[in-house]
């Protein structure tokens, strides 16, 4: 997959732009910091998953003093197959998004259409942060890889929020008429819940074989990374929602379930969130990311387009250059605000400037 | 800004469902261009239905008078009942021409964030109805949503142990759909409840 030109219009600092990198091969964006370099590649981000990858609301990402941003773009397909994508972000109003002219409003679609894989230096929060970001990463590679992932995920977060707001409703005592009530929202909840959990547990199976790889690869060195999927809850789910009625009314709080499990990441069997360096804490994210990348594109027999947001700066050169050597990617475009490693030969450098792209900074 | 009496409507307009500020301000600016005896019959429209509208005390259809036209029908088959969430259900099953039996319509499902529970729904009424008449079969006819889904799971926990037939509606694929555009969950509902074929 290559990204064959891009149009911005109020987004963020960008009033208009018009970046065109055309064909495979690197491309180079340069820039200090605030100048536009990340959101370029938000922009392109938000056309394969219909969100900010730093987490933003669409509100920060319409320029100031506009109502509307609109994103604008072709891509080809590795069979040469034109893809237009059009979204716009309205202030006060629904949000749009059409490929080649058609809606298309569910993200596990829009992600087969338009892959995008990004690297970013914020990534090590997945591996040293708290276990929700874990969780949420996973389930982003849930709702791509698996047809009904994204729709078990909103029942989960839907029957875990009534559930919750029963839970308070009711006073913190258990009669039978809670009881009767909670019956329902439980039997609801082990019901999707089992599924998610079934679904994350062969996502970790098919991406440890590629982690294993990827961090060895990445680090240099012969050491085994791991990954272990830890429910928050023995056996079956619905029986066990059923013995921690009491404290979970008491608590008013859903005390299991999916929102309360951890994937452990281990490097030579010890966690690495707790014992690994910040060093080996950013390999094991970027070889997560590696991994899904490799999986995702053997799946769907693409290459997802690859955005590096000033992935170098924090990394020794030779790092640097194996993750470059282990990500399948047709087409690479990476900011910096400098530092580049020695084997990347771009195709195209552009720098950026105040939310303008220029051939040089002169 | 505007007159009292058109900020009033712009004000009652806005307290409908689905309308917000800006849409109770379009209609209400269309409404004073229209003729005034159209006015006048939209207004006694509004009052009409609703002074002359009530619950049906039976199955909680709206109705103009205490039992509802269905209720009255003694040819409906009187020992059958489906169970739906708002009368517009009944309107979309009596479409079908499929069912000759007789309605409760909940006026609501289970839905916490809403503050819905079983009170608030007409659960205690199907429960004395089920007591008085000889009814046979309850088919669960209310959304395939999780709302939908939990009130259909609670009355049918309730009416286990009456001896009366309880069954849940399919869900399925859209006639006409194409299979490749369904969304995942409605087809794995529909391969869930899949059924032999004839003869
Ligand atoms: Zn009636």
């Amino acid at each position: 997959m290559i990204l064959k030109w891009l149009e911005l219009h109020n987004f963020r600092n960008y009033t208009k732009l018009l970046f065109e990198p055309k064909s495979a091969g690197a491309v180079i964006v340069i820039g200090n910091n605030g100048q536009g370099k990340t959101s370029l590649l938000e922009a392109i981000d938000y056309l394969s998953t219909k969100k900010s990858f730093r987490g933003a609301t669409k509100e920060s990402m319409i320029g100031y003093e506009s109502d509307e941003a609109v994103i604008r773009a072709s891509f080809e397909s590795s069979h040469q197959r034109e893809i237009l994508v059009e979204a716009s972000m309205v202030r006060n109003g629904r949000d749009r998004f059409l490929v080649n002219k058609q809606q298309l409003s569910r993200v596990s679609d829009i992600n087969k259409v338009t892959p995008v894989t990004v690297f970013a230096a914020q990534d090590i929060e997945v591996v040293r942060g708290a276990p929700q970001l874990r969780r949420d990463f996973l389930d982003q590679c849930v709702a791509m890889l698996f047809p009904r992932g994204s729709s078990i995920i909103s029942s989960v977060e839907k029957v875990l929020r009534q559930r919750g707001v029963l839970l308070k409703q009711t006073g913190g005592i258990l009669t039978a008429e809670v009881a009767s009530t909670l019956e329902v929202w439980d039997q609801q909840l082990s019901f999707y819940a089992s599924k998610l959990v079934e679904l994350r547990k062969e996502l970790v199976e098919l991406m440890t074989p590629y982690v294993f790889e990827a961090y060895r690869v990445v680090s240099g060195k012969d050491e085994t990374v791991s990954l272990a999927y830890k429910c928050s809850w023995d056996g079956d789910l619905y029986s066990e929602l059923v013995s921690h009625r009491r404290e979970d009314l008491r608590r008013q709080t859903n005390s299991i379930g999916p929102h309360r499990d951890e994937v452990e990441i281990d490097l030579d069997g010890h966690p690495i969130r707790h014992n690994g360096s910040q060093g080996e804490q950013r390999t094991a994210a970027y070889a997560l990311k590696i991994a899904f990348h490799s999986l995702y594109r053997d799946r769907i027999g693409e290459d997802p387009i690859l955005l590096l947001d000033d992935v170098f700066s924090e990394l020794d050169e030779s790092r640097g250059e194996a993750i470059l050597k282990s990500v399948s990617a047709t087409q690479t475009i990476l900011t910096t605000t400098g530092n580049i490693p020695g084997i990347l030969e771009p195709t195209m450098k552009m720098y950026v400037k105040e939310g303008r792209l220029v051939d040089s900074l002169g | 800004m505007y007159t009292q009496s058109v900020q009033a409507l712009i004000d009652e307009l806005g307290k409908l469902p689905g309308i917000g500020p800006k849409s109770a301000q379009r209609v209400a600016f269309y409404l004073l261009k229209i003729d005034k005896t159209d006015a006048l019959r939209l207004a006694d429209a509004i009052t009409l239905a609703r002074m002359n509208s009530t619950w049906c005390r039976t199955c909680f259809n709206i109705s103009d008078s205490e039992t509802c036209d269905i209720c009255l029908d003694l040819k409906r088959d009187q020992s059958t009942i489906c169970v739906v969430e708002e009368p517009k259900d009944i309107v979309a099953i009596e479409k079908t021409r499929e069912y000759k039996g007789l309605y409760h319509v909940l006026q609501g499902c289970l839905n916490p964030m809403d503050g819905v529970g079983p009170e608030q729904i007409r659960v205690r009424e199907l429960l004395t109805r089920l007591g008085n008449e000889t009814i046979k079969e309850v088919i669960l006819c209310t959304n395939p949503n999780l709302e939908g889904e939990a009130t259909a799971m609670y009355i049918s926990r309730l009416l286990a142990s009456t001896g009366i037939s309880v069954t849940r509606i399919a869900s399925g694929l859209p006639v006409g759909g194409d299979l490749e555009y369904a969304d995942e969950l409605t087809l794995g509902r529909a391969l869930e409840g899949r059924r032999p074929v004839g003869p």
